[in-house]
Protein backbone atom coordinates (compact mmCIF):
# COMPACT_ATOMS: atom_id res chain seq x y z
CA UNK A 1 0.00 0.00 0.00
CA UNK A 2 1.03 3.59 -0.73
CA UNK A 3 0.57 5.61 2.15
CA UNK A 4 0.89 9.34 1.73
CA UNK A 5 2.93 11.30 4.16
CA UNK A 6 -0.10 13.48 5.18
CA UNK A 7 -2.06 10.21 6.35
CA UNK A 8 1.25 8.92 8.44
CA UNK A 9 1.52 12.39 10.43
CA UNK A 10 -2.19 12.03 11.36
CA UNK A 11 -0.88 8.45 12.53
CA UNK A 12 2.20 9.73 14.22
CA UNK A 13 -0.16 12.63 16.01
CA UNK A 14 -2.75 10.33 17.41
CA UNK A 15 0.26 8.25 18.97
CA UNK A 16 1.82 10.87 20.48
CA UNK A 17 -1.27 11.96 21.63
CA UNK A 18 -1.15 8.57 23.99
CA UNK A 19 0.61 7.35 25.89
CA UNK A 20 3.72 5.67 25.25
CA UNK A 21 2.64 2.22 26.39
CA UNK A 22 -0.71 2.55 24.36
CA UNK A 23 1.15 1.96 21.30
CA UNK A 24 0.35 -1.41 20.00
CA UNK A 25 2.59 -4.37 18.91
CA UNK A 26 2.31 -4.83 15.09
CA UNK A 27 0.99 -8.41 13.52
CA UNK A 28 5.18 -9.76 14.50
CA UNK A 29 5.06 -8.78 17.93
CA UNK A 30 7.39 -5.94 17.11
CA UNK A 31 6.70 -2.37 18.82
CA UNK A 32 5.14 -0.57 16.09
CA UNK A 33 6.36 2.86 14.70
CA UNK A 34 6.51 5.40 11.69
CA UNK A 35 8.50 2.33 9.81
CA UNK A 36 5.66 0.00 9.70
CA UNK A 37 4.29 2.34 6.87
CA UNK A 38 6.91 0.08 5.09
CA UNK A 39 5.60 -2.67 6.42
CA UNK A 40 1.89 -2.29 4.44
CA UNK A 41 0.22 -1.25 8.07
CA UNK A 42 -2.22 1.72 7.00
CA UNK A 43 -2.48 4.56 8.97
CA UNK A 44 -6.00 3.73 9.81
CA UNK A 45 -4.76 -0.20 11.11
CA UNK A 46 -2.50 1.70 13.42
CA UNK A 47 -4.86 4.43 14.98
CA UNK A 48 -7.47 1.15 15.16
CA UNK A 49 -4.89 -0.73 16.87
CA UNK A 50 -3.71 1.97 19.35
CA UNK A 51 -7.01 2.83 20.44
CA UNK A 52 -8.06 -1.15 20.71
CA UNK A 53 -4.50 -1.16 23.24
CA UNK A 54 -5.34 1.75 25.29
CA UNK A 55 -9.01 0.72 26.05
CA UNK A 56 -7.45 -2.65 26.96
CA UNK A 57 -4.37 -1.05 29.17
CA UNK A 58 -7.18 0.74 30.76
CA UNK A 59 -9.22 -2.61 31.44
CA UNK A 60 -6.08 -3.75 32.99
CA UNK A 61 -5.54 -0.94 35.34
CA UNK A 62 -9.05 -0.98 36.69
CA UNK A 63 -8.69 -4.79 37.25
CA UNK A 64 -5.63 -4.50 39.11
CA UNK A 65 -6.78 -1.69 41.07
CA UNK A 66 -9.41 -3.61 41.97
CA UNK A 67 -7.34 -6.69 42.87
CA UNK A 68 -4.80 -4.42 44.66
CA UNK A 69 -4.60 -5.38 48.23
CA UNK A 70 -3.71 -1.79 50.06
CA UNK A 71 -0.34 -2.01 51.53
CA UNK A 72 -0.05 -1.14 55.41
CA UNK A 73 1.38 2.69 53.98
CA UNK A 74 -1.57 2.96 51.59
CA UNK A 75 -3.82 2.05 54.48
CA UNK A 76 -2.61 4.73 57.31
CA UNK A 77 -2.33 7.19 54.33
CA UNK A 78 -6.11 6.35 53.45
CA UNK A 79 -6.81 7.05 56.84
CA UNK A 80 -5.39 10.68 57.53
CA UNK A 81 -7.00 11.49 54.55
CA UNK A 82 -10.06 10.49 55.58
CA UNK A 83 -9.89 12.48 58.51
CA UNK A 84 -8.95 15.64 56.76
CA UNK A 85 -11.58 14.99 54.59
CA UNK A 86 -14.24 14.28 57.08
CA UNK A 87 -12.82 17.55 58.53
CA UNK A 88 -13.59 19.80 55.65
CA UNK A 89 -16.84 18.37 55.69
CA UNK A 90 -17.64 19.43 59.37
CA UNK A 91 -16.46 22.79 58.91
CA UNK A 92 -17.93 23.47 55.62
CA UNK A 93 -21.01 22.50 57.41
CA UNK A 94 -20.80 25.27 60.26
CA UNK A 95 -19.74 27.93 57.83
CA UNK A 96 -22.51 26.89 55.72
CA UNK A 97 -24.93 27.06 59.30
CA UNK A 98 -23.36 30.16 60.09
CA UNK A 99 -23.56 32.17 57.11
CA UNK B 1 -1.95 32.01 70.60
CA UNK B 2 -3.98 34.05 68.38
CA UNK B 3 -0.36 36.02 67.56
CA UNK B 4 1.21 33.51 66.24
CA UNK B 5 -1.47 31.80 64.54
CA UNK B 6 -2.25 34.87 62.79
CA UNK B 7 1.37 34.15 61.57
CA UNK B 8 1.86 30.70 60.41
CA UNK B 9 -1.44 31.41 58.52
CA UNK B 10 0.27 34.33 56.78
CA UNK B 11 3.33 32.27 56.06
CA UNK B 12 0.70 28.96 54.44
CA UNK B 13 -2.37 31.07 52.99
CA UNK B 14 -0.99 34.51 52.55
CA UNK B 15 -1.98 37.62 54.63
CA UNK B 16 -5.14 39.09 54.22
CA UNK B 17 -5.20 41.80 56.96
CA UNK B 18 -4.44 44.35 54.32
CA UNK B 19 -7.69 43.42 51.97
CA UNK B 20 -10.61 46.00 52.24
CA UNK B 21 -12.85 43.11 51.05
CA UNK B 22 -12.36 40.89 53.64
CA UNK B 23 -12.75 44.18 56.51
CA UNK B 24 -16.00 43.45 58.61
CA UNK B 25 -17.65 46.59 59.19
CA UNK B 26 -17.35 47.91 62.17
CA UNK B 27 -20.27 48.00 63.39
CA UNK B 28 -21.28 44.90 62.18
CA UNK B 29 -23.33 43.38 64.83
CA UNK B 30 -22.99 39.51 64.22
CA UNK B 31 -19.45 39.08 63.41
CA UNK B 32 -19.25 35.87 60.61
CA UNK B 33 -17.50 32.80 61.64
CA UNK B 34 -14.64 32.67 59.09
CA UNK B 35 -12.94 29.06 58.39
CA UNK B 36 -9.84 30.90 59.73
CA UNK B 37 -11.40 31.16 62.75
CA UNK B 38 -12.37 27.38 63.17
CA UNK B 39 -8.64 26.68 61.80
CA UNK B 40 -7.77 28.52 65.16
CA UNK B 41 -10.09 27.16 67.67
CA UNK B 42 -8.82 23.29 65.84
CA UNK B 43 -5.63 24.28 66.45
CA UNK B 44 -5.68 25.33 69.83
CA UNK B 45 -6.73 21.76 70.56
CA UNK B 46 -4.06 20.30 68.11
CA UNK B 47 -1.62 21.77 70.28
CA UNK B 48 -2.31 20.06 73.29
CA UNK B 49 -2.83 16.58 71.67
CA UNK B 50 0.96 16.06 72.19
CA UNK B 51 1.28 16.78 76.61
CA UNK B 52 2.59 19.47 77.58
CA UNK B 53 5.02 22.35 75.39
CA UNK B 54 8.19 22.82 76.93
CA UNK B 55 8.63 26.11 78.58
CA UNK B 56 9.71 28.44 75.95
CA UNK B 57 7.79 26.64 73.13
CA UNK B 58 4.69 27.66 71.26
CA UNK B 59 3.49 24.89 69.22
CA UNK B 60 0.86 25.00 66.04
CA UNK B 61 -1.05 21.47 64.84
CA UNK B 62 -4.09 21.47 62.59
CA UNK B 63 -5.47 20.18 59.33
CA UNK B 64 -5.37 22.51 56.69
CA UNK B 65 -7.20 21.26 54.13
CA UNK B 66 -8.24 17.29 53.25
CA UNK B 67 -4.79 16.97 52.37
CA UNK B 68 -2.58 19.43 54.23
CA UNK B 69 -1.37 19.00 58.11
CA UNK B 70 1.15 21.55 59.42
CA UNK B 71 2.78 21.64 62.10
CA UNK B 72 4.50 24.72 63.74
CA UNK B 73 7.04 25.39 66.60
CA UNK B 74 8.87 28.01 67.95
CA UNK B 75 11.34 28.17 70.86
CA UNK B 76 14.09 30.12 72.05
CA UNK B 77 17.47 28.04 71.87
CA UNK B 78 20.04 28.14 74.69
CA UNK B 79 21.30 31.77 73.56
CA UNK B 80 18.27 33.34 73.59
CA UNK B 81 18.06 33.72 69.65
CA UNK B 82 14.06 32.61 68.24
CA UNK B 83 13.80 29.62 66.13
CA UNK B 84 10.57 28.26 64.52
CA UNK B 85 10.40 24.96 62.44
CA UNK B 86 7.11 24.66 60.25
CA UNK B 87 6.36 20.80 58.89
CA UNK B 88 3.72 20.58 56.42
CA UNK B 89 2.60 16.61 56.03
CA UNK B 90 0.83 16.33 52.14
CA UNK B 91 -1.97 13.92 51.80
CA UNK B 92 -0.38 11.73 48.49
CA UNK B 93 -2.12 8.52 46.56
CA UNK B 94 1.06 6.67 47.67
CA UNK B 95 1.69 7.93 51.03
CA UNK B 96 2.76 11.23 53.64
CA UNK B 97 4.90 13.63 51.87
CA UNK B 98 7.21 15.53 54.56
CA UNK B 99 7.97 18.71 53.71
CA UNK B 100 10.27 20.67 56.08
CA UNK B 101 11.99 23.91 56.31
CA UNK B 102 15.05 23.38 53.62
CA UNK B 103 13.09 22.70 51.83
CA UNK B 104 13.61 18.96 52.44
CA UNK B 105 10.73 16.23 51.04
CA UNK B 106 10.46 12.68 52.17
CA UNK B 107 7.84 10.14 52.36
CA UNK B 108 7.38 9.16 55.84
CA UNK B 109 7.50 5.47 56.69
CA UNK B 110 7.20 3.24 60.37
CA UNK B 111 7.13 4.87 63.28
CA UNK B 112 6.51 8.25 62.20
CA UNK B 113 3.33 7.52 59.84
CA UNK B 114 2.13 5.55 62.82
CA UNK B 115 2.60 8.66 64.97
CA UNK B 116 0.96 10.94 62.52
CA UNK B 117 -2.31 8.24 61.92
CA UNK B 118 -2.34 8.34 66.13
CA UNK B 119 -1.72 12.30 66.09
CA UNK B 120 -4.84 13.16 63.07
CA UNK B 121 -7.07 10.39 64.66
CA UNK B 122 -6.96 12.55 68.15
CA UNK B 123 -7.41 15.41 66.47
CA UNK B 124 -10.11 14.15 64.47
CA UNK B 125 -12.37 12.83 67.07
CA UNK B 126 -11.80 16.15 69.43
CA UNK B 127 -12.47 18.28 67.45
CA UNK B 128 -15.50 16.70 65.77
CA UNK B 129 -16.82 16.67 69.49
CA UNK B 130 -15.28 19.67 71.10
CA UNK B 131 -15.65 21.94 67.78
CA UNK B 132 -18.35 20.56 65.51
CA UNK B 133 -20.55 18.60 68.05
CA UNK B 134 -20.35 16.01 66.48
CA UNK B 135 -19.58 11.95 67.78
CA UNK B 136 -16.80 11.13 65.75
CA UNK B 137 -18.05 7.38 65.82
CA UNK B 138 -21.42 8.33 64.08
CA UNK B 139 -20.53 10.60 61.54
CA UNK B 140 -18.56 9.16 58.82
CA UNK B 141 -15.47 8.37 59.47
CA UNK B 142 -12.58 7.13 57.63
CA UNK B 143 -12.79 3.44 56.34
CA UNK B 144 -9.99 1.76 58.20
Amino acid sequence: LFLGESNMSEAQRFIDETRFNDIPNDKDGYRIDLHAADEGLTPEWIIAATRDARVAAEETARRERLEHKPTPTEVKTHMIAGFGGHLRIMRDDMLAGAA
Amino acid sequence: MSKMFHKVMSLIVGDDSQSNTMRVPKNHSTPKLTERDLLRQESKIGSELFGPIPKGHRREFFCLDESTWIWHEEWKDEKGVERQSTTRYEVHPNGILKVTDGPRYQFIEGEELDNLVAATRFYYEKVAREIYSRDPQTSPAPAV
